[in-house]
């Protein structure tokens, strides 16, 4: 049962992909035992990293960022990933109620507004 | 008319005088007539001590005539010496009154040829005093123009520099309210300048948003989020 999880967990990299899996186990009415139903739990439990971009990201990318992610806090982290183009460039992150803004859209504003402050661009 | 009332005046005098001394010789007959009884007390009084010294009626009725006569005399006496004395008074009076009369007249004539030379001289005194006033009054008039003339221009001098500094008062008035004004144009210049660079600035922002998120190649993409991640590991990791 922990080598299915590892599997799964391996295979599972956002948020989008867990929800999809655990919605095929439903449809294909799959006979929910406790082993299911613990497995759905440990796949529920997965901590979460939010994180809202400007463009799709391929597979390669959410590979590694998902690596990038267990290797640098020792866990596996699911991607709860949104697409904005608003962000223009970067990231927004959010990381157990932690949040970070660190997309180009602010450092926009930020300069706009500095200098729309000091009258200069 | 008042020779006349002097007249008058001493016909009342003589009368009540005449008057008068009919009444002092009634009183002086009284009076011996009271001696008399007197006597006749004094014969009684003898008589009765047998001293008395007797006079007879005839006697006594010639002593009564006799002295009648001369109450008579001496009234008959002082009337004509009163009417004598009064007369002379009158003629006195008179004659006075008359020269007087010509006194009066000579003083009249002197009187009027002095009215005639005081009248002269005050016509004289009176057209001198007229030149007098006139000239003084001409150079009073002359002294006022100049003082009046002097007070105008005074006046025009005050008002002048009234004039000036109310001006100068008013111009700088207006240069201040310019000069605020002015301030105020530039304030609201440069909030409208502010606001329009802000709102230019925030359409640069939002044309850098678009075009800088489809300029951006997909390996700067992803490059650019790794550098979050980096930076989220440092902060919230």
């Amino acid at each position: 049962m922990e080598k299915v999880f590892e599997d799964l967990v391996k295979k599972i990299r956002t948020k989008e992909e867990l929800i999809f899996f655990l919605e095929e186990i439903g449809q294909k009415k799959i006979e929910k035992d406790e082993k299911i139903s613990e497995l759905e739990k440990k796949l529920w439990s997965l901590p979460e990293i939010r994180l809202e971009i400007a463009f799709s990201p391929d597979d390669d990318f959410l590979n590694r960022v998902s690596q990038w992610l267990e290797k640098e806090l020792g866990k596996k982290i699911i991607l709860d990933l949104t697409i904005n183009p608003r962000v223009v460039a970067g990231a927004i992150i959010e990381y157990q109620g932690n949040w970070r803004d660190f997309s180009l859209a602010k450092k926009i504003d930020k300069l706009i507004s500095e200098k729309t402050l000091y009258g200069k661009f | 008319m008042d020779f006349n009332l002097i007249e008058q005046n001493i016909f009342f005098i003589g009368f009540f005088a005449l008057a008068a001394l009919v009444v002092w010789v009634c009183l002086d007959i009284f009076r011996l007539l009271r001696k008399e009884k007197k006597e006749y007390s004094l014969q009684k009084y003898f008589a009765a001590n047998e001293l008395f010294l007797r006079i007879s009626e005839d006697f006594k009725k010639q002593l009564e005539k006799l002295i009648g006569k001369e109450i008579e005399k001496n009234i008959g006496e002082f009337k004509n010496e009163f009417q004598k004395t009064s007369e002379e008074i009158i003629k006195s009076y008179k004659s006075q009154f008359e020269s007087g009369n010509q006194e009066i007249q000579r003083v009249l004539s002197e009187f009027s040829q002095q009215i005639t030379k005081e009248t002269s001289n005050l016509s004289k005194f009176t057209l001198d005093t007229q030149n007098k006033i006139s000239e003084e009054a001409k150079n009073k008039i002359l002294e006022l123009n100049q003082a009046a003339e002097k007070e105008f221009i005074k006046i025009q001098e005050t008002n002048l520099k009234v004039s000036t500094q109310i001006s100068q008062s008013i111009r700088e008035t207006l240069t201040k309210k310019v000069q605020e004004i002015e301030k105020e144009i530039d304030n609201y210049k440069k909030e409208r300048f502010k606001e329009i660079d802000r709102k230019i600035y925030q359409m640069l922002g939002e044309v850098a948003k678009k075009t800088l998120g489809k300029a951006i190649d997909l390996s700067t993409h992803e490059k650019l989020v790794i550098e979050a991640l980096e930076k989220a590991k440092k902060e919230i990791f």
